[in-house]
């Protein structure tokens, strides 16, 4: 799998995820998407939203990593380096 | 989780409630307790009669997350929960200001919701046990004056958390030697705490939930770090059920008594067929000891207060000379408040127990390994707690006990009393017939018979079938298997086998049939069944299929016998309700008939496999 695939596949993945804790079907997010574009994106739902991908995913996030989410897009990166 | 939202959308709100209820999992991963918290909210309070409960929690780390969990299962217990979370680590500020949002909030509940890191309890440069001593003093006090403060601005029952235990230990395998180790200081503090009874306030053991989580999934050091959760997230479910159980508890709500089945709840096997030589119960065989560990666990619950009832489908005297005389049996006669072996449905026979015990169902725990009873008393008494018990006995104690449905505020010498006191009160055996919607359970029970010619692949569990049944057994026969072969070569022998589906699952090969054609007559020479199935229709269904294998044969006239025994009391009348015609008494035997031209095929809620 290249590397665009695997970055869009996990697209699709954190899609899911993000209508489950948003509770929105309609939501479609893109790498660039930032907390700015959910209205319920807060500091306490972005707690919720990584520990729901961390369980999607498998994996756990480094402390620091938890808070320095800029948008989806560094987020893919962050499962990338550890797929 | 799809249909849960689909039925709320629908406003089906008591079919998504009970969805929910069955879908809650304390062990599940904080993604799915907060999805279900979600949908939880959507469900109107008034409705299902939630009592309003107004929870100040006064933290020392992030406890936002935990209270949106907390609230699904105190949503599960009866309440309908409010929350007021004081800004982080502003607690002594919060409880000391008459004026503070907290009293304002007019709270039912304050929970001081600390941690082992904040307890002041940081190791000391004195090693001395005497310095440890102090600390610790210091350290209650402290807590003490905290909950005094509290005390003089409102009447809100309180709560306060022990220790967790940290995960690192410097001290290794010496920590509980050295007074002075963070451990040793902290399992100290747990016992200090928990001397000090301070009037409306009550501890809540996180340190045992740590345990019991493992330390190593409880902290979670990256969201310690991130956001101050002072433990794993995962772990959240577990702590808002435990919480909730404890909360109903001191509000005087928990569950008062534990209504229980005999058959593979008590013992191992089904004393009418097995006998009480033939029961799995005692040391020396693994299943055994693990229906000995669970009887060893009730008798310890009944000691401290809980009322045990039985509720069985089982012959009374049967079951009470099992109770009474097996070697190995742990509980007595004597230790049931009610004991109530009927064939009614046990619905009716644990609303009858409340009424005896003049106790709410709302208080009442239902213990059966057999999910369709569960289901039963579930749908008919929503009220009445139902855990899920798993296949392996040597798992009942730990899932009844993981239930946390005994959560009380004190334990009082009245607690030791009760069990007595409740069997003094009751009247056993006085049911009164009140009658539950047994159709519509049959119904949703979505019900699948098969019936087949007994061929050489079903003639093993035939023959099982036949030797081992003495409840539902007609005519006492026993047959080995090279018996039934040569019987079934004989054309005036026709076998019949009935296995049934419904949507818990599969109940296998549960009856067989023997008819024995002389002239135009058939004689049902044989009729077993497992009375794992029984009041279900399966008689109805066997009666039709009965009929028509006659019908098909040219026969004028079905006939049955029963032939009594000290087991079989169950099938007296079987003949007799299935419409049949008495005939009179032959040689020790009760005849009934049916003839042909008159028999009616009789209702029941089984769809014919494959039709």
């Amino acid at each position: 799998m290249s590397a665009d695939d695997l970055r869009a596949e996990f697209l699709q993945r954190l899609n899911t995820v993000f209508c489950d804790v948003f509770e929105d079907d309609d939501i479609v997010i893109t790498e660039e998407t930032t907390a700015e574009d959910i209205d319920e994106w807060d500091s306490l739902m972005h707690i919720t939203l990584v520990i729901s991908v961390e369980s999607e995913f498998g994996m756990k996030m480094k402390a620091a990593e938890v808070g320095k989410l800029a948008n989806v897009g560094a987020l893919i990166d962050i499962l990338v380096e550890r797929a | 989780m799809k249909d849960i939202r689909a039925k709320l959308e629908r406003g089906e709100f008591a079919e998504a409630r009970s969805d929910l209820l069955a879908r809650l999992d304390p062990e599940a991963d904080f993604a799915t307790q907060y999805k279900l918290a979600r949908l939880m909210r959507r469900i109107p309070a008034a409705e299902f009669g939630l009592r309003p409960l107004r929870v100040a929690i006064l933290p020392t780390s992030t406890v936002d997350q935990f209270a949106e969990i907390l609230r699904l299962y105190l949503a599960r217990d009866g309440f309908d929960a409010e929350f007021f979370i004081a800004e982080f680590d502003t607690v002594y500020q919060t409880a000391l200001d008459p004026d503070s949002a907290l009293y304002a909030f007019e709270p039912d509940l304050i929970w001081i919701f600390t941690n082992h890191r904040d307890l002041g309890l940081e190791p000391s440069a004195d090693p001395s046990i005497e310095a440890a001593r102090r600390m610790v003093e210091d350290a209650v006090e402290r807590s003490d004056g905290l909950v005094q403060a509290i005390r003089r601005h409102s009447t809100a029952q309180i709560i306060r958390n022990n220790a967790d235990r940290p995960l690192e230990r410097v001290f290794g395998n010496l920590t509980a030697a050295v007074p002075c180790s963070h451990g040793a200081l902290l399992a100290r503090f747990n016992l200090r705490l928990a001397e000090s009874s301070l009037p409306g306030t009550h501890v809540f053991d996180l340190g045992y939930l740590a345990d019991w989580i493992g330390l190593g999934k409880w902290h979670d050091e990256a969201y310690w770090y991130h956001s101050k959760h002072a433990f794993g997230l995962n772990a959240v479910g577990r702590v808002a059920h435990a919480a909730a159980r404890f909360i109903r508890g001191l509000k005087g709500l928990a569950y008062k008594c534990l209504v229980v089945d005999l058959d593979n709840t008590l013992w191992g096997g089904v004393i009418g067929d097995d006998g009480i030589e033939g029961v799995r119960l005692g040391e020396g065989d693994a299943e055994g000891e693990a229906f000995l560990a669970f009887q060893r666990y009730l008798k310890a619950l009944k000691e401290r207060g809980v009322i045990l009832a039985v509720c069985s489908k089982n012959d009374p005297e049967i079951a009470e000379e099992a109770v009474r005389d097996h070697p190995a049996m742990v509980l007595t006669l004597g230790d049931f408040a009610v004991f109530a072996c009927s064939w009614s449905n046990k619905a009716d026979t644990i609303r009858a127990i409340a009424e005896a015990l003049e106790i709410g169902l709302d208080s009442m725990v239902f213990v059966d390994d057999n999910p369709v009873e569960r289901a039963q008393v579930r749908g008919e008494l929503p009220m009445v707690a139902v855990p899920e018990l798993p296949d392996d006995p040597a798992l009942y104690v730990r899932t009844l006990d993981g239930q946390l449905y005994f959560e009380a505020a004190v334990f009082s010498e009245e607690d030791k009393a009760r069990g007595r006191m409740y069997r003094d009160n009751a009247q056993r055996n006085q049911w009164k017939g009140q009658f539950s919607d047994i159709d519509g359970f049959l119904r949703d029970l979505a019900m699948e018979a098969d019936v087949g010619d007994i061929d050489a692949r079903h003639l093993p569990r035939v023959s099982q079938l036949i030797n081992k049944s003495n409840q539902f057994h007609l005519t006492t026969t026993r047959y080995s298997e090279s018996q039934l072969t040569d019987m079934l070569r004989d054309p005036a022998y026709e076998g019949m086998w009935f296995k049934l589906r419904d949507r818990f699952g599969d109940n296998g090969l549960v009856s067989a049939v023997l008819l024995n054609k002389r002239d135009d007559v058939i004689e049902v020479d044989t009729w077993v069944m497992s009375c794992r199935v029984l009041s279900r229709g399966m008689e109805d269904f066997i009666h039709n299929a009965m009929v028509a294998t006659a019908r098909e044969s040219n026969a004028h006239v079905l006939r049955g016998r029963y032939i009594p025994t000290k087991k079989n009391n169950l099938v007296a009348d079987l003949y007799g309700r299935l419409g049949w015609d008495f005939l009179g008494e032959d040689d020790g035997a009760f005849v009934w008939e049916l003839p042909l031209h008159a028999a009616v095929l009789r209702e029941n809620h089984i769809k014919r496999a494959g039709q």
